[in-house]
């Protein structure tokens, strides 16, 4: 009676520990196959440009540092809705290009340097790019972009955002500055 | 009469109330905007306002040029190498400074191109022509103090 009540004890601990195993085997398969299906979501990418943004200073300027403004309507949820993709999906935002043309001289002679930066009213101010020593006779210029660009994905989700561009000028000028920015941005998105 | 007298005192407080205030608030907001000199006096910085935000560049230096390369000094502690070749004169040194009320600005930062860092700041005005800068880290008693005088070009 004891030996048949032992072996009823060690087939009922068996068929729990293979019910287990039988649980746990399924638990890993689908475990595995989500994060397969997840990780088969490829990372793409889009550029977005903004072409003749136009930001100006109104002068009499001096020589010295000034200050080259003009706000950016961002197009993010008409570029999302084209991707069809949730802004959730957006990897990262990486600005790659920005050249600067100017419209009422015929050049940047009068800058030495200029340095760009990104604010909106619920980010931080970031800089962006850079050029120092300006090339001469060129009409249009091509920045420096800054190696550590953070945030610009909170940047670009706001309605709009402030182009700041501070120049130092050689000398004083009367006129008002007007340019034109072509903007390049990089992102990355998963799908 | 009395009737008049009411209508009068009523308008009175309703118009203050709704255009007047604001419109000191306003200006006591803006009283950091100009140009203004660290206690140490060799450079300048202008504080101007950039949609509802306060912001500072360097628009002055005693001694504008690097004394070795006779060039203009530029951001070369800054922690991206990529900007290293920026200007120190045009340097934004303040940012993102939003108005608290009661003569203080805070939530923003101040920039030390000495050593690259960036440093939480708070402004408060002393009287007008002179405000506290104090930078610290994490907390506000773990800073320095710095008073700026306004610069006024005599």
């Amino acid at each position: 009676m004891h030996q048949a009540n032992c072996l009823f004890t060690f087939i009922t601990l068996f068929k729990t520990l293979n019910l287990m195993q039988t649980f746990k085997l399924t638990f890993y398969t689908l475990f595995f196959a989500s994060l397969l299906m997840t990780s088969c979501k490829n990372n793409k990418k889009e550029t977005l440009s903004y072409k003749d943004v136009q930001i100006m200073a109104e002068g009499p300027l001096f020589e010295g540092s000034n200050t080259i403004q003009g706000d950016l309507v961002t197009q993010l949820p008409a570029l999302t809705q084209k991707l069809k993709i949730d802004t959730e999906d957006i990897v990262s935002i990486r600005l790659n290009s920005v050249n600067l043309s100017i419209d009422d001289t015929s050049n940047f002679n009068l800058f030495s340097s200029i340095t760009l930066q990104f604010a909106s009213e619920k980010t931080d101010m970031i800089e962006v790019a850079l050029i120092n020593p300006v090339p001469v006779d060129k009409q249009t210029i091509q920045l420096t972009v800054a190696s550590e660009q953070e945030n610009l994905l909170d940047l670009l989700k706001q309605d709009k955002f402030t182009i700041v561009a501070d120049a130092i000028l050689k000398e004083d000028s009367d006129k008002n500055i007007n340019m034109k920015a072509h903007l390049d941005f990089e992102l990355t998105y998963k799908k | 009469m009395h009737t008049l007298k009411y209508i009068f005192l009523f308008s009175i407080l309703t118009f203050s109330s709704l255009d007047v205030i604001p419109a000191i608030q306003a200006d006591e907001s803006d009283l950091i905007v100009g140009v203004w000199t660290p206690s140490d006096g060799k450079s300048r910085i202008k504080i101007e306002k950039i949609g509802s935000k306060y912001y500072g560049r360097v628009i002055w230096l005693m001694i504008p040029k690097n004394p070795t390369t006779d060039k203009p000094k530029t951001d070369q502690n800054n922690p991206d190498t990529s900007m290293r070749k920026a200007p120190i004169k045009g340097l934004r040194i303040l940012k993102d400074f939003t108005y608290k009320g009661k003569k203080e600005w805070g939530g923003g930062t101040i920039y030390d191109p000495k050593n690259g860092k960036t440093y939480s700041c708070v402004i408060n005005l002393k009287d007008e022509n002179s405000i506290n800068i104090r930078g610290y880290v994490g907390v506000k008693a773990l800073g320095r103090t710095d008073t700026w005088t306004k610069y006024t070009d005599k």
